[in-house]
């Protein structure tokens, strides 16, 4: 490799000397721009990072032009003023070599490396509650031959996002996200099952996972109307509001709630940003406002409704905010929370006293312990320290998250990433939140690690692309660039 | 320490003393550089942009696109805070690198040579 890196200089090198030589003699205008094309080249050759080749290649064409430009008002003839304004640059496999040595791409290693170990403990934990499930007749024994059978596709598909130029999200924000709200109306279409290669989808869950998906989307339409003024941020609130109508029409209205709470963060933060380039305090009471009242307006009308539906809404208020014993789900977060209690901090912990004296197995009793409450399960089996230790990762993951995401020069990089976290982060909250006996709004597996294919595969594309947007730290996309400090 | 990896302390030194009170373009800072010190440095290209991305790594300056006297669009670069106290203390090293070597030339008598 570095033997053919160091032919491939050398016959550029001399390939620019001879076409110096050319020049020289020749009178053709032509010929000094391809000189310093050719000078261009020869420092490209040498910078691995192939995408910012041509943003450095801009910069050294303009210096170049600049001190063409001083030489012949200095009184030089143009040719001499271009081949002297080249030699001045320095020689061009060294500067390209330099240049190479700070433009690398860089892999993230701490969160790829914590990718690993959660992809390690997950088979681990997957493949233990899958021999439980088989002792019985529970729904969780499958699980583990799909977990295994997601797992290479994931990883592929995390691979693939990583190489792959994730500024095409940039290029093309609104056919990206039009796209994809277009998919969740057809999956909308389908009320129950869908046969696909021998897999059955529940079209109205895989719902919640098209809202994550449509947050880099979302993100990179507020990155397409940066500079825009008020009514950029209108298009950005319209353009909210279309998935709202298109997720709002699912059965699943939470759906609804994840993208819009995600999509008001991506908003908020590129206001704060000063993307629009607009007044700040101004920029987010034009959206905070209405946002706020349509909230009011919506629980309004919700207690203002007679009959069922009226009190299935106070039902479920009763269960998940008050959590209530007398709600199934504010009976369920109760139950976590005793199990929790009455567990070891390492070892099999006792069974809560809210089981009744039949049951002797926790399996019989706990809803979905194999996926959805896996965490609380495990925790009654293996101790506290279980629930620390993931406590531990999912911090430790998303803090390293956050500060890739802070890191980010470039503003599509910043927004994508920063949707990936949020997508990644909201996840983990409820997921944990239900599990720790905190409350339950609603649960989703947790990402990586509990089952669930959709969810695992999601989440490898948002790891994927935040991990793309760090690897091409460099990149600087942003042509009217208003990131001034 | 950190200077090698950025090629040469003084070199870095005199690029954020530079565009310490005005942003620039890098053909600018070469231009600067040379009026400034009567054509005694002569900064080549190739040496400042590996630099100028380096410190914009280490976040020591950011870059924009602006528009410069000419009207043409041109890279430019603006000092950090803190770039500002990486500048302070080149300068503190400097000034008791320089009193230094003026104490000990100071100190040579050429009679008694």
């Amino acid at each position: 490799m570095l033997r053919f890196k160091e032919k491939l200089a050398r016959k550029i090198r001399t390939g620019a000397d001879t076409a110096t030589a050319e020049v020289i003699d020749a009178d053709n205008p032509k010929r000094y721009a391809d000189d310093s094309k050719r000078y261009m080249e020869a420092v490209c050759s040498q910078i691995r990072h192939q995408k910012v080749r041509c943003y450095i290649a801009r910069e050294l064409e303009d210096h170049i032009e600049d001190r063409k430009i001083r030489l012949i008002k200095a009184g030089i003839p143009e040719q001499e003023a271009l081949q002297s304004a080249i030699s001045d640059m320095g020689d061009a496999i060294e500067v390209g070599q330099e240049l190479d040595r700070i433009h690398r791409p860089r892999p993230e290693w701490g969160i790829i490396a914590v990718t690993a170990i959660m992809l390690c403990i997950g088979v681990y934990v997957q493949y233990y509650l899958s021999r439980i499930a088989a002792e019985g007749s529970w729904a969780g024994r499958e699980a583990f031959y799909k977990y295994m059978t997601t797992l290479p596709v994931g990883i592929v598909v995390l691979l693939a996002v990583y190489f792959a130029d994730y500024t095409v999200l940039g290029k093309y924000p609104k056919r990206i996200y039009a796209g994809i709200l277009l998919l969740s109306s057809v999956l909308n279409l389908f009320d129950g099952q869908i046969g696909f290669y021998r897999h059955n989808i529940d079209a109205r869950y895989q719902m919640v996972y098209i809202a994550l998906l449509l947050l880099p989307a979302y993100g990179a339409v507020l990155y397409g109307y940066r500079n825009s003024g008020y009514g950029g941020i209108l298009r950005c609130g319209a353009a909210a509001f279309m998935a709202i109508l298109v997720l709002g029409y699912s059965q699943q209205k939470y759906v609804l709630v994840i993208f819009a709470a995600g999509g008001l963060i991506l908003l908020s933060a590129a206001m704060a940003k000063g993307w629009f380039a607009v007044e700040k305090k101004k920029a987010f009471a034009l959206v905070y406002v209405p946002t706020l009242l349509s909230i009011f307006g919506f629980f309004l009308l919700k207690v203002w409704r007679y009959g069922e539906e009226k009190n299935l809404f106070l039902e479920a208020i009763k269960g998940k905010i008050l959590i209530s014993q007398e709600t199934p789900d504010g009976f369920l977060v109760l139950f976590a929370r005793s199990i929790i209690k009455n567990a070891q901090f390492i070892g099999q912990g006792e069974l809560s006293p809210m089981v009744n004296s039949n049951t002797t197995r926790l399996e019989e009793i706990l809803p979905i312990w194999w996926g959805d409450f896996s965490l609380t399960y495990l925790i009654h089996q293996w101790g506290i320290v279980v629930g620390i230790l993931t406590l531990t990762i999912f911090t430790f993951l998303i803090i390293k998250m956050i500060r890739v995401t802070f890191k980010q020069k470039n503003a599509l990089g910043f927004i994508i990433s920063l949707s990936a976290v949020t997508a990644i982060g909201m996840q983990c909250l409820l997921f944990l939140s239900a599990n720790l006996g905190m409350c339950l709004l609603v649960i989703l597996p947790l990402p990586l690690m509990a089952i669930g294919q959709m969810s695992f595969l999601v989440n490898m594309v948002l790891l994927g692309l935040l991990l793309s947007a760090h690897r091409n730290l460099d990149i600087i996309l942003d042509l009217q660039s208003v990131d001034r400090l | 320490m950190k200077d090698k990896s950025i090629g040469g302390g003084n070199t870095t030194m005199l690029i954020l003393r530079l565009i310490e009170n005005e942003d620039m373009y890098g053909y600018q800072m070469i231009d600067a550089l040379e009026k400034k010190s009567n054509h005694v440095f002569a900064l080549k290209a190739g040496t400042l942009y590996p630099i100028l991305h380096g410190l914009e790594q280490q976040e020591m300056i950011t870059a924009y696109d602006g528009v410069s006297e000419e009207g043409r669009q041109r890279r430019y670069y603006q000092i950090t805070k803190k770039g500002r106290k990486l500048l302070d203390e080149k300068k503190k090293e400097w000034e008791t690198y320089a009193s230094a070597i003026k104490n000990v030339m100071g100190g040579i008598s050429y009679a008694e040579v």
